[in-house]
């Protein structure tokens, strides 16, 4: 797999793991979120610009916060 | 063998015990501090300091992640899972499955892995290896 940028990859699957676990509380079920979490990442993974793919992640941020105030 | 399943049922006592209080809002860690003593037999308490690591076998560790991984949904074909599989090649997982399946190792054996450990962990041998180098693993 080419890896360019192994500290953005690795900020991509922190904020995945927290939604994770965020995930487990979920209202509708934890097997509900879990797929389509799953989903909404691989959807992106041909992002390859930096740029892109910060947006990404302040979009993952943006969800957390949505479920923390759930 | 004994102690494990000893330790298994101390946790499973704890688990529930946790849960029962969760109602009144009891601060879990004294409560399962204190179902913990009082399951655990002297004998055991006195086999075991709590420094001591708890003595993982490499095949009691294999089979619980083999385990782990025979109950996660997206393994593409079960039949496949072996000790030595690799997680993209042999059972059809991408990136994301390989995180969830170290978060879900990481509880199996109440641990903490680091990214950069995380990262490096593309089997199932590679797993059990990271396993056994760690002393606090349950």
């Amino acid at each position: 797999m080419a890896n360019p940028n192994p500290a953005l990859r690795r900020e991509v699957i922190a904020i995945y793991k927290e939604l994770l676990n965020l995930g487990k509380a979920y209202p509708l079920g934890f097997d509900y979120f879990r797929p389509r979490l799953h989903k909404a990442f691989a959807s992106n993974s041909s992002l390859t610009n930096e740029k892109d793919i910060r947006k990404g992640i302040e979009r993952a941020e943006f969800v957390k916060k949505e479920i923390e105030a759930l | 063998m004994f102690r494990t399943a000893l330790l298994r049922s101390a946790r499973r006592a704890t688990s529930q015990a946790a849960r029962s209080s969760g109602a009144i809002a009891r601060p879990v860690v004294p409560s399962s501090f204190i179902t913990k003593s009082r399951f655990a037999p002297s004998a055991f308490q006195a086999a075991r300091c709590y420094s001591a690591a708890a003595g993982l076998s490499k095949p009691e560790v294999e089979g619980r992640i083999v385990d782990l991984l025979k109950n996660f949904d997206k393994v593409s074909d079960p039949s496949k899972l072996s000790p030595t599989s690799h997680f993209s090649n042999d059972l059809g997982l991408d990136s994301l499955d390989t995180v969830e399946v170290v978060m879900a190792i990481e509880e199996e054996f109440s641990i903490e892995i680091p990214d950069k450990e995380a990262d490096a962990i593309h089997s199932v041998d590679k797993a059990v290896e990271y396993i056994l180098a760690q002393p606090d693993a349950h």
